[in-house]
């Protein structure tokens, strides 16, 4: 039994952890959680009340499939950021990162299958709004609604570019705070202040960085004429925080 | 085998560990014992990559712990039991730990069984309560079938019971060839489990080694029918002696005297002796109190000395 010990031991040591591995275990993480599974159920209902809008609405709202994609898209991004959140703030707030850091010392694989991850879960979510929008389409077709059906490709760019992009936003708040209640006040606090530049007064710069104004134009696949805005409110709400994050969770002390 | 040469660190004006060096064998469990604030956290961190030194270093296996591929193989980690997260089972707990590590699923029953927690596997671990959570923190520390532990005060919180099973675990993978460094500051349960011995003070190791020769006290009890004849004799050949419990005399051997040779003095005295034996040893008690600072056992603030200065 001696030799059995150090001989394990020993053989162990040359075999690094695959991505894969650390991808899966993230996937366990984010979604393994009761907070993060009352998330995503109460996401499913959002996005589908979402929905009912343009259902019950169709003298205000153009009956067509674009259009339930955009409501799709905005019923699933009110808190799948904070899933997102959750998973990057958990390490400090619950104080796994003193797990998760040995066995992975490498922080920046981590950091790389956290983001990846994230990301993951904002394709399984459009994929999740897509079915959705079209199971209502079909629905509302059924019943002689005429929701008109053709394939407006720049639309569905913008709306997985637009579910990714928001989710990176929550990622990146969760990588900069820390701390889980922080970053959800911060992250609807900010939003909130950043939605006041749509008044006329401030329009000229909200154009810039509010991402309620930018990422609009990404949902309704008016991008093409947009991408600088678009480019530089995601330097603001995602990169600049991001890069903060990092390099902060890179380096930071863990007791 | 864990091997810490000259390792410090200090946060800002406060020095939490300062030139700390010791090493743990395989085969062995080594209890790491100061009191509160010592600087045996900071020194666990340390060894397993999580706090960077400001000097020195520390290996694990031969590497230094963040350049081992896959670390939770080689050793197995319980650093604090209140760092699992409270919305997550046991179980869905130990399987993030399986994937992280390679081993297949079955491990994790298997270690739940380990540690007795397969019926209250699937609860959220903010239900458990510390000492389940030690036991699943155990659990995790074992599940990649590591060859070292690791663990930051494994016994707090458990029963009576779990205690006991903790020791017999720890001697188990000891004498499987296993190593063990732990800390604590419950001197009974570590001189229950541990056979090395590494005793930190304000950040600076005061003692290490075999628990057995740390508590030897050198020393012979010696007493004869007549005592105030046996001192007669033992003053005259200048033997260091002093009063023992129960009216014995206790002979310093520090200066290289042997019972034999003591024996053969008083049979050429022609004086009958009654009990001639090693001392007792001293308590770990008596010794923590030894090696450590009154300052840092009474949390920090020195007492004020009676002696006027």
């Amino acid at each position: 039994m001696t030799t059995a010990i150090r001989a394990r031991a020993a053989a162990a040591q040359s075999l690094p952890i695959p991505l894969r591995r650390l991808l899966r275990a993230e996937w366990q993480k984010t979604t393994g959680t009761r907070a993060a599974r009352w998330l995503l159920a109460a996401t499913a209902v959002l996005t589908a009340s979402a929905l009912a809008v343009p259902l019950l609405f169709p003298h205000d709202i153009t009956q067509s499939r674009a259009s339930y994609l955009t409501w799709a898209a905005l019923g699933l991004t009110r808190l799948l950021p904070v899933v997102l959140m959750l998973a990057m703030t958990a390490e400090w707030s619950q104080r796994t990162a003193m797990t998760t850091f040995t066995q992975e010392p490498r922080r920046g694989r981590v950091l790389a299958a956290k983001i990846l991850t994230g990301q993951a879960v904002c394709l399984a979510g459009a994929g999740f709004a897509f079915l959705a929008a079209q199971a209502v389409v079909l629905a509302a077709n059924a019943a002689g609604r005429g929701v008109t059906t053709g394939w407006d490709w720049p639309k569905l760019a913008g709306f997985i570019a637009f579910i990714l992009l928001t989710g990176t936003i929550g990622i990146a708040f969760g990588a900069l705070l820390h701390n889980t209640a922080v970053a959800i006040v911060s992250y609807f606090a900010l939003g909130g202040a950043f939605s006041l530049l749509m008044i006329p007064a401030l329009q000229a710069a909200g154009r810039w960085v509010n991402t309620g104004q930018t990422y609009g134009w990404l949902l309704d696949g008016q991008w093409a004429g947009h991408g600088g805005q678009i480019a530089t409110s995601t330097l603001v709400w995602v990169a600049l925080p991001l890069t903060l994050g990092l390099t902060r969770t890179l380096r930071r002390e863990v007791r | 085998m864990i091997s810490v040469t000259s390792l410090s660190k200090h946060y800002g004006p406060v020095v939490a560990v300062d030139d700390a060096t010791f090493t743990c064998e395989p085969g062995t469990v080594t209890g790491f014992l100061g009191p509160n604030g010592a600087g045996k956290s900071t020194t666990l961190r340390m060894i397993t990559g999580l706090t960077r030194p400001d000097a020195g270093q520390a290996t694990v296996a031969g590497h230094r712990f963040a350049d081992l591929p896959n670390p939770a193989r080689v050793a197995g980690t319980l650093l604090d039991a209140s760092a699992l997260h409270a919305g997550r089972t046991g179980r869905a707990t130990l399987r993030i730990a399986a994937t992280m590590t390679g081993m297949p699923g079955r491990r994790v029953d298997e270690v739940l069984a380990a540690v007795g927690l397969t019926s209250a596997a699937g609860r959220r671990v903010g239900t458990y309560s510390l000492g389940m959570r030690q036991r699943l923190g155990l659990a995790q520390a074992l599940i990649a079938e590591p060859g070292v532990l690791i663990l930051d005060e494994p016994a707090t919180g458990l029963d009576p019971q779990g205690i006991a099973w903790i020791r017999g675990l720890l001697r188990d993978f000891a004498c499987r060839g296993g190593t063990v460094l732990l800390s604590s500051h419950l001197l009974a349960e570590v001189q229950a489990t541990a056979d090395h011995l590494v005793v930190i003070d304000r950040g600076r190791v005061v003692a290490a080694g075999a628990l057995s020769d740390l508590l030897a006290a050198p020393g012979l009890i010696v007493r004869a029918g007549d005592q105030t004849a046996l001192r007669r004799l033992l003053a005259q050949h200048a033997v260091p002696f002093t009063d023992a419990p129960g009216g014995a005399l206790r002979v310093d051997t520090s200066t290289g005297l042997s019972a034999d040779w003591i024996a053969a003095l008083a049979v050429t005295a022609g004086l009958p002796l009654l009990e001639l034996r090693p001392a007792d040893h001293a308590g770990l008690e008596d010794l923590f109190f030894t090696l450590t600072s009154p300052a840092a056992r009474t949390g920090g603030e020195a007492p004020t000395p009676e002696v006027p200065r």
